[in-house]
């Protein structure tokens, strides 16, 4: 399975807010990093095909999206960003309801159902309203509706935005899980969200592609980029108004700040070892 | 601060000034068709009204007048007499307490003048009661209001500030206070000054208000302006005290669905206490002592009535007082000490917590069922109880089902006559009735000459006048006769006339109930068009109210890019939805179109549907020769087409405009032309709904190929609305 995008952009009045994108997908899971406004929503809705491009083509195993039509959106599952919901529904009629929009009917519906509310926890709680459910439940139920059907392209928008981190492991390790043989997309802007479980990662900035690797070339990327600089509790404000995206790291030896770009202060100490995807990120999407 | 956020939230803004479009609009409504009903019987002349007793407004009103002092002295004298009485005797009865307040009552009253006047402003606006239950609906908008802040979460925010308990409890019965007075003051305002543009009378308004025979037992004196000054402000203080109470009482509970069914339960007694209960019943403290009441004084304002607590009479204007006081003073001290004392976060009381528990489990149990449903199901299920849609339908069927109007006709004269005529010989034409005619005229003949002889027998003086009384009183019985056979002749001249011309064998049948169906005949001339105007309207109005958030919905509540992202998301769900929009306008045609066929059935039976339709008279120029019963069909099925255009353009307005934006529009572009229509802006027809809805009318008074232009209009705006609503839906955004 192939997903093809090529020169797709998005423009809003005068706004670009996405610039001819090329890029392929087979399978595995694409971790999609990017501020806000980066361009990560628009770029999962003109797949989901929510919102109309300006230009450019999607295309799976050659076939552009729009004249597969519905024959397409049978083998995507959707997580949209925000959770939208019917409140009074619950958890089951909901799943049940998005089912037959799937076209799932009788024993495969229900079925899928009952193994989804399973493995996202929610089986015993299935007869309750929306309304009731707490952020993270509202979460695993908009997941288990996404995975209905079986689909071999899932696209998820911010799915561990509100979580609390137990929420967001849970999610995470079932979104590793189910991504055999499927195409994943996870737009974030939580780095730790895609660090583990990423087979790559696109970075988009101002709806520019800026770079796709895998997580590891990524950080390879930046290597003797990082560097951290000893300072006490006074000197940190002037650092901090110095390099405006630098982090603060508190340490058993003391207090540090770390920061990223091509050209470190000699009083920085270069890290060689130990990056992380979040210097990745503040590497390519936060220096301006 | 609380009442600037309550003006600015949108929703409760535009649903303050529908209430009071919809009350202005529906009281100048009510006295249109009382006008038009009373112009069509001064039709008959004055001598009419004379010859049958009756009197107009200003005779009555002179009448009344000049009989007004008699009235007070009657009463007096009549409590002397029954004083007399032994068992009005005894002192410490209630029997006797109340002669002697009745007495003392009216004594006030002596020497006061009736004068003639116009006060039917007056009149029509205090019997208006429509008013009393808009304004509770608006009280119980205004108290939900306040519960804003606990649905976004903002309860425990207020809480914590220094003003959010005790000072937000004060502030908010200002708020209740504040809120009546502006909607009462603009919506006295409007009714008064639309009773004084339709009726005139401004310039009566110093007389006292007895001047109006329906004020005769008020026993206050005071004048018409000072009457109706204090029945604005009366009104205000109830409505303070109706929204008071029912913020109380919505306080009781945590549970907002558990204090609604409180609230519906106590409202719900209070009702059957005080329609239920009798003036004799021992329990008629309860009738006049009722927080219903408050909702609808009903005459309690303006008659003389006490009732009996303990022996002691009461007056029932001096109790609504009271009552009024209590309840202000005690709904404000209970409301706001709830609100400062209770916390956002509580554990929740027993009873409350088993009551919480037993609906949880009811809740599950539908669910369970629920869940099941089809999405065709799950799309109904959403109209009918999510958005509470159920609720919009019980009110409008009530409403339907109130205008109902089945009495027994009885009939007289020529109408009996023709009643047994058609009967009998209702049917094609097969000589059957031509004979019997001829042999009613034959005997009609001998009548007149036996009546002739006798005229001529009493000129000669060969017989008496008792004789001569005697014949005359058989020949007039005879005159019913006369004029059936004259209007079943009437009819065999059209049947002849139209078989001659268009080569339609006409049946003879009674077309009294087509008249009604398809005519501006209703039980008066012009009535009919106006009784289904209004019932088009309300089928309209609440069409909207059920479709508005088919599509809208999904958008507000974020579900829609979800669902377009499935693959039976777009076309299958929109034609899904196109369905549903199809059954509700069938229901909504068979209730409407199914109660007045039910009701003219009941009045006037519809017969001989197989005969062809131009066997009525007023069908002459209908250019499709085919039976009554299809035309019958057809008629009812452009109704059916128009409500289903009409619910695509429902769609297409709350596609295109958000929430409440949408209905807004809908009510703009859909009712709004149509009730001014109704009101009579004939400009407005050519923008209306009701135009097409109203079929016969067009037909009847524009002729067959306008009636054809005007549905073909309407099926090409539905079909416009239905495809920008499917590509709003089945495409994506741009």
């Amino acid at each position: 399975m192939k997903l093809e995008i090529k020169g797709l952009s998005k423009k809003y009045g005068d706004f670009q807010a996405l610039k001819a994108l090329n890029v392929e997908f087979t399978e595995g899971i694409y971790g999609i990093l990017g501020p806000n406004g980066a361009g990560k929503s628009t770029f999962m809705n003109l797949l989901t095909d929510n919102l109309k491009r300006t230009a450019g083509e999607i295309c799976l195993d050659g076939k552009e999206i729009l004249s597969l039509g519905k024959e397409y959106r049978a083998k995507l599952g959707y997580m949209p960003q925000q959770q939208g919901f019917y409140e009074q529904f619950s958890a089951m009629e909901f799943l049940r309801y998005i089912g037959k929009l799937k076209g799932l009917k009788g024993r495969k519906l229900n079925g899928q159902i009952e193994e989804l509310l399973t493995k996202v926890n929610l089986y015993e709680i299935r007869h309750s309203p929306m309304s009731s459910l707490s952020g993270g439940m509202r979460q695993r139920v908009l997941l288990a509706q996404a995975l209905l059907g079986k689909p071999e392209i899932v696209i998820m928008d911010e799915p561990t935005a509100g979580l609390d981190p137990k929420e967001r492991i849970n999610i995470r390790n079932i979104v590793a899980e189910i991504s055999k043989d499927k195409i994943v997309f996870i737009a974030t802007h939580v780095v730790s969200d895609i660090e583990c479980i990423a087979s790559k990662v696109l970075l988009l900035k101002k709806g520019e592609l800026i770079r796709m690797e895998s997580p590891a070339g990524l950080i390879a990327s930046v290597r003797g980029k990082a560097g951290e600089i000893p300072c006490t509790k006074e000197e940190l404000q002037k650092l901090q108004e110095k390099y405006v995206t630098g982090n603060t790291i508190q340490r058993q030896e003391g207090l540090f700040f770390r920061i990223v770009g091509d050209d470190l202060p000699p009083e920085a100490n270069v890290i060689w070892n130990n990056l992380t995807l979040e210097d990745v990120y503040m590497y390519y999407l936060e220096q301006s | 601060m609380e009442y600037k956020r309550i003006i600015k939230n949108r929703k409760v803004f535009l649903l303050c000034v529908l209430l009071l479009v919809t009350t202005a609009a529906a009281y100048i409504y009510k006295q249109i068709n009382a006008v038009s009903a009373e112009q069509a019987v001064s039709e008959y002349g004055e001598d009419a009204l004379q010859e049958n007793g009756l009197m107009s407004y200003r005779e009555f009103q002179e009448q009344y007048a000049a009989s007004y002092p008699g009235y007070l002295e009657k009463i007096l004298t009549q409590n002397d007499d029954l004083t007399g009485i032994s068992i009005f005797q005894k002192k410490d009865s209630f029997s006797f307490r109340n002669l002697e307040k009745t007495k003392a009552d009216y004594k006030s009253l002596v020497g006061l003048k009736a004068e003639v006047g116009n006060f039917r402003a007056l009149e029509s606006v205090v019997s208006f009661e429509t008013a009393d239950y808009i304004t509770f609906i608006f009280g119980v908008i205004l108290v939900w209001s306040f519960f804003d802040d606990e649905k976004k979460g903002l309860w425990c925010v207020n809480y914590a500030t220094p003003g959010g308990r005790m000072k937000l409890a004060m502030a908010r019965c200002g708020v209740l206070l504040l809120g009546n007075s502006i909607f009462q003051t603009v919506l006295f305002f409007l009714l008064f000054g639309s009773a004084f543009l339709l009726y005139g009378g401004i310039e009566d308004i110093g007389c006292s208000v007895q001047s109006s025979p329906l004020f005769r037992d008020c026993i206050l004196q005071v004048n018409v302006w000072e009457y109706l000054l204090l029945f604005v402000m009366l009104h205000l203080a109830a409505a303070f005290a109706m929204s008071l109470f029912v913020w109380m009482v919505l306080l009781f509970c945590r549970s907002h669905m558990l204090s609604t069914g409180l609230l519906l339960i106590v409202l719900a007694g209070e009702c059957v206490f005080s329609n239920g209960l009798s003036d004799q019943s021992i329990l008629v403290g309860l009738k006049y002592g009722n927080l219903f009441r408050l909702i609808h004084p009903g005459d309690i304002l303006y008659n003389y009535r006490n009732f009996n607590l303990f022996s002691y009479p009461i007056n029932c204007f001096r109790a609504y007082l009271c009552l009024m006081l209590v309840t202000i003073m005690l709904s404000i001290v209970i409301s706001a000490w709830i609100t400062s004392v209770r916390r956002p976060i509580a554990t929740v009381g027993k009873i409350e917590l088993r009551i919480a528990g037993l609906l949880k489990k009811i809740n599950r149990v539908c669910h369970q069922g629920l869940s099941h449903l089809s999405v065709f199901g799950m799309e109904v299920y959403k109209i009918l109880v999510m958005h509470k849609g159920i609720l919009f339908l019980i009110v409008w069927i009530y409403l339907l089902v109130s205008q109902i109007d089945t009495r027994s006709i009885y009939y007289l004269g020529t109408g009996a006559v023709l009643k047994e005529i058609y009967s009998e010989y209702s049917g094609p034409d097969d000589g059957r009735l031509r004979a019997y005619i001829v042999r009613q005229e034959a005997v009609l003949q001998q009548e007149q000459l036996q009546y002739e002889k006798a005229v001529s027998a009493y000129e000669t003086g060969e017989i008496s006048r008792e004789e001569m009384e005697n014949a005359s009183m058989v020949y007039s019985s005879f005159s019913a006769l006369e004029g059936g056979i004259e209007s079943v002749n009437m009819q065999l001249g059209y049947m002849e006339r139209i078989k001659e011309e268009r080569g339609i064998s006409a049946w003879f049948l009674s077309d009294k109930g087509y008249r009604i169906l398809w005519t501006g005949d209703g039980l008066y001339q012009g009535q009919g068009y106006g009784k289904q105007e209004q019932r088009g309207l309300l089928a309209i109005i609440v069409l909207i109210l059920l479709l508005s958030t088919v599509f809208s919905y999904d958008r507000t509540c974020g579900m829609e890019k979800l669902m377009r992202a499935a693959p039976y998301g777009r076309e299958k769900l929109f034609y899904i939805k196109i369905r549903v929009a199809g059954l509700t306008c069938l229901f909504i045609c068979l209730v409407t179109y199914g109660l007045e066929l039910y009701e003219v059935q009941k009045l006037y039976p519809v017969s001989c549907l197989k005969a062809p339709v131009q066997s009525l008279d007023f069908m002459e120029h209908f250019p499709i020769v085919m039976a009554a019963g299809s035309f019958l069909l057809m008629v009812e099925m452009i109704h059916f087409l128009v409500l289903f255009m009409t619910a695509m353009a429902v769609f297409a307005c709350t596609v295109y405009f958000r929430g409440i934006k949408g209905v807004a529009a809908a009510l703009i572009i859909l009712v709004f032309p149509a009730a001014l229509q109704m009101l009579g802006f004939d400009w407005c027809q050519y923008i209306s709904v009701l135009q097409p809805l109203v079929y016969v009318r067009i037909l009847q008074e524009h002729g067959f190929v306008c009636s054809i232009i005007s549905v073909i209009a309407m099926m090409v705006f539905g079909m416009i609305c239905y495809l920008l609503v499917k590509k709003r839906w089945c495409q994506n955004e741009s």
